[in-house]
């Protein structure tokens, strides 16, 4: 398994770096610039910005000079925030993003688990209800439950802030609304799985034997996790690394909005910050992802080439 | 039936919650009492660095935090001392000498002095910082050498003779140039904070943030936290300090007008910076309680390709402005109690009354094509009407193809552009019309005229008249206000004769205040001072949340002009 887990890392390293050089690239060739404005620079000042930032030297050399900054963790200064570095900023607003989602990664877990456990061994109107809240769920769109919580809990309530991140309460209604599309997904796709598994000869046999319905769910349940384990993997990179629908609602500092409002503004240096992130933490899931999954169900350590 | 009344019971218990709870005091309610102005700011600061600013976010935090030389009346943008207590201009109105206020000191302690301000803009104007206004300086001798590498930036016609006395050369006479300085660009920095973090031409110094800056405002800056607020406290060291009634403002950087409006409402801000287009017509519905709406210097209109056919033709140009009926695109899609704009300068603009006006004249419109050899306006072809992506561009966009249509039978191509095609498309001159605004530097007609000068980088209409420049020339050198005015005047009508551009409208600021704010004083540039702004935390009698849904008629806004 350590094998396994090493040769899986160092796979994702070659990966890390063609992502990383193909955003850098790709930037650079979109129409317009960090500098343009509707005021339009002078011809000098623009010479001067160029100048400043190195966006004067050829592509290569630029790309050459970025990994070489990037060796040292330095990310270069941001073109739009300009007292700050990338690195500063990054740090700042990916810890933000983090403890939105991991707490929207705990809440549809825990959520979304429960809810397509009790579907998955329930029968009629509980089932039914909660695969109705599942789909609810996954239908209603982050813009519409997050000001409809405001409405509610902040505006009509007082119990919670409408913006911002500063008190402990203030993660409460932010995650809530992250968290409830992955809960009902991960509801939707353990109920389904499970009640297959609960369907399969050994489960019955099991039950038919007096084993306890509990305790065969449980057994059930290992292999039936193998679908919300592949999906967690893009699902929690997209939660901790940052929503912008959520952080905007919210008005949240976190990395979601800097990741849009850094493309709209052709901040290649902040783009590159942000994408690297993005790119550590898919890949970083991806591979868990896997090991869990070779842990979970011996069929597929054996597809994927593990030895215990 | 048991369970029929659980769920009434439950039901009821909810209900019960949801109507009579209501909330403890709000965080604006609490601030007012600590005398902490709590305003949404709308976009995040790029910068806090006086040379280095441009927009309007970054502009209103500067101003609480920096005095210029020239500072201004809030209310009417008249030029007041600031941190000089006088001035004198020479008889040829070139030279101006700028006596420094002994009371005018940094936070640091230290008292400003008239090389702070060569300093400051010697390191504005030189080429290496790339500073984006550094063009304003153009009036002032051999900025423009400077900018273009010519001459170093120690040779800028500025000098400081003494500790308190600064004079300021111009290359020709520049009747508005006090109204200039009270741009972020020309306020002084403190040499030795910005050399000690980054240094003069470092656009990414240290300098600039709350552990380090040293300001000369009436606020000092205490706190920036990136994405969450900006925060400033009083200086007491001020020269005016006692003109601040405010012990702190903190600006929140609130990008998505729904969350604003809904963190005012909750009671989280006291101001916000704007109201979402979809969210006016429900603020009026209050009774203009909160909804504040004011006249703001600027302007959006099309600007015209003049080099591509068929728009090439005066006439073919004039036609297409006049048949667009302005009213009815304000009354009917924007409702923020814009004005419908006949000129290109704002009236009332530094004392300027317009006077080329468009007509709108559907007939004579039709009239003028016929005479362009179009009247069959289908041998002019498809007119491309181009515009980035936004809320209003498009619906504006195709009031005015319907209104082509109709009027004149003319066909108009919309195309939606992203913001850096769309800006790529007018720099190399790549449309035939598209959408433009321009929001004034300064209170004068010239900050809208010059742009349509045959040597501005920032006219990209292909419009080039010697008269028109030799107007605005003449309006330079002018002796009297009547003369400027006078020139100005003819100078915009040979632009709106010439038509490279079509008006439609000039903006309003829409946002909404709490009545606990009180000596807000609005202008048409939307700067603020913070001078006698102060709050009454008894004056918000109802809480906003609540009185959002139960909103009367009577109460009339307080301090609207």
């Amino acid at each position: 398994m350590i094998r396994y887990a090493l040769r899986r890392i160092i796979f994702a390293v070659p990966v890390f770096f063609i992502i990383i050089t193909a955003v850098f690239f790709m930037v650079r060739f979109v129409p317009g610039g960090p500098f343009d404005r509707e005021r339009q620079l002078s011809p000098e000042t623009l010479a001067a910005l160029n100048a400043y930032y190195g966006l004067d030297d050829s592509l290569p050399v630029q790309y050459v000079k970025f990994l070489k900054n990037l060796s040292r963790g330095d990310l270069g200064p941001s073109y739009k925030y300009q007292n700050r570095s990338v690195t500063e900023l990054v740090r700042e607003k990916a810890k933000v993003s983090l403890e939105l989602g991991g707490a929207a990664l705990a809440i549809a877990l825990t959520v979304g688990l429960a809810c397509g456990a009790v579907s998955a061994m329930g029968r009629g109107r509980l089932s039914g209800a909660l695969d109705a809240v599942s789909l609810a769920g996954i239908c209603l769109p982050a813009f519409v439950v997050g000001p409809v919580l405001i409405w509610i809990f902040s505006l009509k309530l007082g119990w919670f802030n409408a913006m911002g991140w500063r008190e402990a309460r203030d993660i409460v209604l932010p995650s809530v609304t992250l968290a409830l599309f992955y809960a009902a997904w991960i509801a939707k796709l353990f109920k389904d799985s499970e009640a297959r598994e609960l369907a399969k000869d050994y489960s019955r046999t099991a039950i038919a034997k007096g084993e306890s319905p509990l305790r065969v769910a449980a057994e059930a349940s290992r292999a039936a996790l193998s679908p919300v384990v592949s999906y967690l993997a893009p699902a929690a990179a997209g939660m901790l690394t940052g929503s912008f629908v959520v952080e905007s609602i919210f008005n949240i500092p976190g990395l979601g909005k800097f990741f849009i409002s850094s493309a709209l503004d052709s901040d290649y240096t902040m783009i590159m910050g942000c994408v690297m992130v993005y790119a550590i933490f898919i890949i970083c899931f991806n591979i868990l992802a896997d090991i869990a999954l070779a842990l979970l169900n011996p069929r597929v350590a054996k597809e994927l080439g593990v030895r215990k | 039936m048991r369970s029929i009344l659980a769920h009434a019971v439950l039901l009821i218990v909810c209900a019960g919650f949801l109507c009579s709870c209501s909330p403890s005091e709000t965080p604006a309610k609490r601030a007012a009492r600590e005398g902490v102005l709590l305003l949404g700011n709308g976009a995040e600061p790029a910068t806090l660095d006086p040379a280095l600013a441009t927009g309007l976010t970054e502009v209103r935090i500067i101003m609480a935090l920096f005095e210029g030389l020239v500072g201004f009346d809030a209310s009417t943008l008249e030029p007041v001392p600031a941190a000089a207590e006088s001035w004198t201009v020479s008889a040829d109105g070139k030279t101006y000498t700028f006596k420094i206020s002994p009371s005018a000191v940094w936070s640091s302690g230290r008292r400003v002095k008239a090389r702070d301000f060569l300093y400051a803009w010697r390191r504005a104007v030189n080429p290496a910082l790339g500073a984006e206004y550094a063009s304003m300086f153009l009036p002032v001798e051999n900025a423009e050498e400077i900018l273009k590498g010519k001459l170093p930036p120690e040779s800028l016609g500025v000098e400081a003779p003494a500790d308190d006395v600064f004079v300021v050369r111009l290359k020709r006479p520049v009747p508005y140039f006090l109204s200039m300085l009270c741009c972020t660009v020309f306020y002084p920095v403190p040499e030795e904070v910005v050399e000690k973090f980054g240094g003069a031409l470092s656009r990414n110094g240290k300098w600039a943030l709350p552990q380090n800056m040293v300001s000369n405002g009436g606020f000092t800056l205490k706190k920036w936290v990136v994405g969450d607020s900006v925060r400033v406290e009083r200086n007491p060291d001020y020269r005016d300090a006692k003109n601040i009634l405010l012990s702190a403002i903190e600006f929140f950087p609130v990008d998505n007008m729904n969350t604003e409006e809904r963190s005012f409402r909750a009671g989280q801000l006291h101001m916000t910076n704007s109201v979402a287009h979809s969210r006016i017509e429900a603020a009026r519905r209050e009774g203009n309680k909160y909804l504040r709406i004011s006249p703001w210097l600027g302007v959006y209109y099309y600007l015209i390709n003049t080099q591509a056919k068929p728009l090439d033709d005066v006439r073919v140009r004039r036609a297409l402005s006049m048949s667009i009926d302005r009213r009815s695109i304000i009354e009917n899609l924007l409702k923020g109690g814009q004005k419908p704009a006949f000129s290109f300068v704002p009236d009332s603009c530094g004392g300027y009354k317009a006077r080329a006006l468009v007509g709108e004249d559907a007939a004579a419109a039709r009239k003028l094509l016929a005479e362009a050899g179009y009247a069959n306006p289908k041998d002019l072809g498809k007119i491309r009407l181009s515009y980035n992506t936004s809320e209003l561009h498009k619906p504006i966009a195709e009031a005015v193809q319907q209104m082509w249509s109709d009027s004149l039978g003319i066909e108009a191509e919309l195309y939606n552009l992203s913001w850096p095609a769309y800006l790529d498309d007018r720099r190399n001159r790549n449309y035939m019309i598209t959408r433009s605004s321009w929001i004034g530097d300064f209170d004068a007609p010239e900050s809208f005229l010059e742009n349509f000068l045959s040597t501005s980088g920032l006219n990209h209409s292909g419009f080039a008249s010697k008269e028109f420049d030799s107007l605005m020339d003449s309006a330079g050198k002018a002796k009297t206000f009547g003369e400027r005015m006078e020139f100005l005047s003819r100078a915009e009508e040979v632009l709106m004769r010439e038509c490279p551009v079509i008006p439609i409208y000039f903006y309003t600021r829409i946002y909404l205040a709490s009545p606990m704010v009180k000596g807000w004083a609005e202008n048409i540039l939307d700067w603020q001072n913070f001078k006698g702004v102060s709050l009454d935390p008894d004056a918000g009698l109802e809480e906003p949340s609540l009185s959002a849904h139960c909103a009367t008629k009577k109460d009339a806004p307080e301090g609207q002009k």
